[in-house]
């Protein structure tokens, strides 16, 4: 007489194909796209997983820089509509807001970027072709913030929703064209029921997601922090930080002073 | 015991775990002394000054910072021109301690011509976990400040509580085991911390609508120094 615990052949036969299958799938999120965590992320959150920003850039340089920064208009390369330019106009002023709030650069309003470029007759598809020294010279900045973005998607299926930033953003010196601080981001906010654990959070969160720009401002800020992170504070004149010359100066009337047209 | 039996014992227990939050508060007491915009000093968040009997909250300078920079992400804009953390912090170090009492913000804002001087405060920021239950908990009060005199000019407060557990309805079994864990994540705090602050962005906002509908009752009562 069979043991009762004992496996039924037809059952074995719906198992066994299991670990084959798990290990395929495993392969496909490591081991093809060149085994890195991130890429497995994009598919699906990874627990304990964070993304970062890839940096690059002379950040000596731009610590020294006591310069202006104008945020130039982001180009997107997957070709715009409605949505997409709402996204990117999202993304760019949170950057502003982060770059002049978090930061002690001045920082050139994004109104008077716009006018001045609007006014030198330059449109947004422009400015990857131009000169980084006229642009400077236009828009009245000594440093300037490329992106290009490379996605923007914002999707609500409740069996899977997301809302996504991909780009690559430049501080370039106007005067050498030299880039002073580059990083690159990709930032996503993932749910639905394949990523939400709970029936209770899909059935609130997900028409959060399809709110927009509010979902695309949420996931912007978040993305724009960690950006913002590895951006270094300007040095002052005798080389230390800011923070190191309060404690030896307490220094505070100077800081209300600001040149006019600059945050 | 029996499945359903089991069933209910852990839905009792995550139910007494759940976590509830505490009303929100939006108290105006006076009127800035001019109409929007405003050139304010966003202070360093502080731990919020413990009820009688309970212990003041340990957080780390780190976690103060990171609430800041969510809540400075959330100030309206074109009412509030915030000078940049780094300057506010060069300016009024965080060395010589809280700024504490209507002299001190009016000093503060002052040495950073501000006209308004907002205090962050952390209550809340805890997570606690029962194996099929969590609890992330943010809380944060914010009070303004005339800049010029140093006087509370508005009060709010938020908390947002996140459960995750049982009682949510788990998509598949193993969710109860991840869940509650997933819940307690860096990434889900600051979530959280983000929800709050855009709420106290709300009523900043409010704050300043009803700055522009009172300028002229605002103007006519001059600050004194």
């Amino acid at each position: 007489m069979p043991s009762p615990h004992a496996t039924p052949d037809s059952d074995r036969a719906a198992i066994a194909p299991r670990p084959a299958l798990v290990i395929s799938i495993l392969i496909l999120l490591f081991a093809l796209p060149g085994c890195s965590w991130e890429w497995a992320h994009r598919i699906y959150p990874l627990p304990f997983y964070e993304s970062s920003v890839t940096v690059g850039g002379a950040q000596d340089r731009m610590q020294t820089s006591q310069g202006r920064i104008a945020v130039l208009p982001f180009v997107a390369e997957q070709g715009t509509n409605a949505e997409r330019e709402e996204a990117i106009d999202t993304l760019r002023a949170s950057f502003d807001l982060a770059l002049s709030r978090l930061r002690s650069y001045g920082v050139v309003p994004l109104a008077d970027v716009d006018g001045r470029l609007a006014e030198a007759g330059i449109t947004p598809d422009k400015i990857p072709g131009m000169n980084p020294d006229t642009l400077g010279r236009i828009t009245g900045a000594e440093v300037l913030l490329y992106c290009d973005v490379k996605r923007t998607r914002n999707m609500t299926l409740y069996v899977y929703s997301h809302t996504v930033y991909e780009g690559t953003f430049r501080l370039v010196e106007a005067s050498t064209g030299d880039v002073l601080w580059s990083g690159r981001l990709w930032e996503g906010a993932r749910g639905g029921m394949f990523i939400n654990l709970f029936v209770a959070d899909i059935w609130m969160e997900e028409p959060k997601n399809k709110d927009l720009p509010a979902a695309y401002r949420r996931t912007a800020d978040v993305a724009v922090r960690k950006l913002l992170e590895t951006i270094p504070e300007p040095l002052d004149e005798t080389g230390g930080s800011l923070e190191k010359a309060a404690e030896v100066e307490g220094d505070g009337g100077a800081l209300a002073s600001g040149a006019g047209g600059v945050r | 015991m029996t499945r359903s039996g089991t069933t209910t014992a852990l839905a009792v227990l995550a139910l007494l775990a759940a976590g509830c939050a505490s009303e929100p508060v939006y108290l105006k007491t006076g009127n800035p002394s001019g109409p929007p915009p405003w050139r304010a000093v966003l202070l360093p968040v502080i731990p919020a000054s413990p009820a009688e009997g309970e212990e003041v909250p340990d957080f780390s300078y780190d976690l103060l910072e990171e609430v800041r920079g969510c809540l400075a992400m959330k100030i309206p804009q074109d009412a509030y021109q915030l000078i940049s953390l780094p300057r506010v912090d060069r300016a009024i170090p965080l060395s010589e301690g809280p700024v504490e009492g209507e002299a001190e913000m009016a000093r503060a804002g002052q040495a950073l011509a501000a006209d308004l001087v907002i205090q962050p405060e952390l209550f809340a920021r805890d997570r606690s976990y029962y194996l099929i239950q969590s609890v992330a908990r943010v809380g944060m009060r914010v009070k303004i400040y005339d800049g010029r005199t140093g006087k509370l000019l508005v009060e709010s407060s938020h908390e947002q509580v996140r459960n995750q557990g049982l009682q949510k309805i788990p998509v598949w079994t193993g969710g109860l085991v991840y869940g509650p864990i997933r819940g307690l994540l860096h990434g889900q705090m600051l979530a959280i911390c983000d929800s709050v602050a855009t709420r106290i962005g709300e009523d900043l906002a409010k704050f300043s609508d009803s700055g522009l509908t009172e300028a002229g009752t605002a103007q006519a009562e001059p600050a004194t120094n």
